[in-house]
C-alpha cells in the first residue's frame, strides 16, 4: 500500500503557491493547496514568508518602472529611423557600385587578356588594360560618392 | 487609422505611422524595460528596441498581436543589453526613498528608513541575481501584469514552461530575501 507523499506534496504546494498569487490556480488546485495548508505548518509557514516575498518584490519593480515617457521620445526615435533608414540606403548604392565596378574589372581584365593573347609582339602590355581597369571601377565607385556630398 | 493600418503603412517605410506606433507603446515599453536595467540606460534601451522593430517591421506577418512582438523584442534587447554590459558586476541600482514606501507593510511591526533602504537594495540585489530568463518572466508579470498565456505568446514559450519559470524564480527570491521576510 502506498500512502500520499508528503515530501511530494510540500514541493508541489510551492508551485500551487506560485499559481495562486498569481490567480491561475484551478479550484481544484486550490482545494489541494489549503488541505495540504490544513496539514503541513512548515508550508503554511512557508506561504505566509512567500506572500511578503512576492508583495515586496512585486512593488519594488513597479516602483522602478514607474516614471513618465521623456518628452519627445517618440520623436527621436523616428528621427533615428529615417537617419537609420537613410544610412542603410547610402550603404547599399555603394555596394552595387562597388558590385558593378567588380564586374567591369572583370571585363576589362578579360578582353585585354584575350587581346593580349591575340595581337603580335610588341603590342600593348598586359598590365595596362588591368591598370586602365582599376581606374575605371575607381571612377564608377568613388566619384559618385564624394560628388554627392 | 487603426493599428493593422498603422502597422501596414510602417512597413511600407511610412516613418509618420512608425511614429504613432512608437506613441501607442512607448509607455508600456519603457516601463518593462526599466524593470530590467538601470534607470539611466532604460530610455536608450527602448530606443534601441523601437530602432530594431523598425528594421525587422517587413518581418512581421501578423501571426502575433503587435505589442506581443513589440515587447519581445523589447525584452530580448533589455536581455541582450544587461548580457553586454554584464549587468551584475555592477549592479548598483538606485535604492532611494521612492522604493521605501512599499517595503514599509512586508514585516510586522515599524521599520526605519535605513532598514527600509537596505530592505530595497536587498530586493534590487536578489531581482539582479535571477538568470535573465526568470527576470524577464518576473518583469512581465509583475510590472506589466501579462497572464500566463500572454508571456507565453511574448516570449514564444509554452504555458507550462511560464508557469515553472515564475515558480523557480520566485523559489529563489523567496531564498534570497526569507531573512528579511520571516516573522
Amino acid at each position: 500500500m502506498t500512502g500520499p507523499n508528503p515530501n511530494l506534496a510540500c514541493a508541489r504546494s510551492g508551485l500551487l503557491d506560485s499559481l495562486r498569487s498569481d490567480g491561475a490556480a484551478t479550484p481544484d488546485q486550490l482545494a489541494e493547496l489549503a488541505a495540504h495548508h490544513a496539514a503541513c505548518a512548515a508550508c503554511r509557514g512557508q506561504h505566509l514568508v512567500a506572500a511578503r516575498v512576492d508583495r515586496a518584490v512585486g512593488d519594488r519593480l513597479r516602483r522602478r518602472a514607474a516614471g513618465s515617457v521623456p518628452s519627445g521620445f517618440a520623436g527621436a526615435v523616428v528621427a533615428a529611423a529615417v537617419a537609420q533608414r537613410a544610412q542603410a540606403l547610402a550603404e547599399n548604392r555603394f555596394l552595387r557600385r562597388a558590385a558593378a565596378a567588380a564586374v567591369l574589372v572583370a571585363l576589362v581584365a578579360g578582353g585585354s587578356m584575350l587581346t593580349q593573347s591575340a595581337a603580335p609582339d610588341g603590342a600593348r602590355p598586359l598590365g595596362e588594360g588591368v591598370a586602365s581597369a582599376r581606374d575605371a571601377a575607381r571612377t564608377v565607385v568613388f566619384r559618385p560618392r564624394f560628388e554627392g556630398r | 487609422m487603426d493599428e493593422a493600418e498603422l502597422v501596414r503603412r510602417a512597413q511600407g517605410g511610412d516613418a509618420a505611422a512608425f511614429g504613432e506606433l512608437v506613441s501607442s507603446y512607448e509607455a508600456r515599453i519603457l516601463r518593462l524595460v526599466r524593470g530590467m536595467v538601470r534607470e539611466h540606460e532604460a530610455e536608450d534601451v527602448a530606443q534601441d528596441a523601437f530602432l530594431k522593430a523598425w528594421r525587422k517591421l517587413p518581418e512581421f506577418d501578423g501571426r502575433s498581436r503587435f505589442y506581443t512582438w513589440v515587447y519581445r523584442i523589447a525584452s530580448n534587447t533589455a536581455m541582450d543589453w544587461r548580457k553586454r554590459e554584464k549587468y551584475r558586476r555592477h549592479a548598483d541600482l538606485p535604492t532611494g526613498p521612492e522604493g521605501e514606501d512599499a517595503l514599509a507593510e512586508d514585516r510586522p511591526g515599524p521599520r526605519s528608513g535605513a532598514e527600509r533602504r537596505e530592505l530595497a537594495a536587498a530586493i534590487d540585489r536578489a531581482i539582479e541575481q535571477l538568470p535573465e530568463h526568470y527576470h524577464t518572466i518576473v518583469v512581465l508579470r509583475e510590472v506589466e501584469g501579462l497572464s500566463y498565456e500572454e508571456i507565453a505568446e511574448t516570449l514564444a514559450i509554452s504555458k507550462g514552461t511560464v508557469e515553472s519559470r515564475l515558480f523557480r524564480a520566485r523559489e529563489r527570491l523567496r531564498e534570497s530575501l526569507k531573512d528579511w521576510m520571516e516573522p
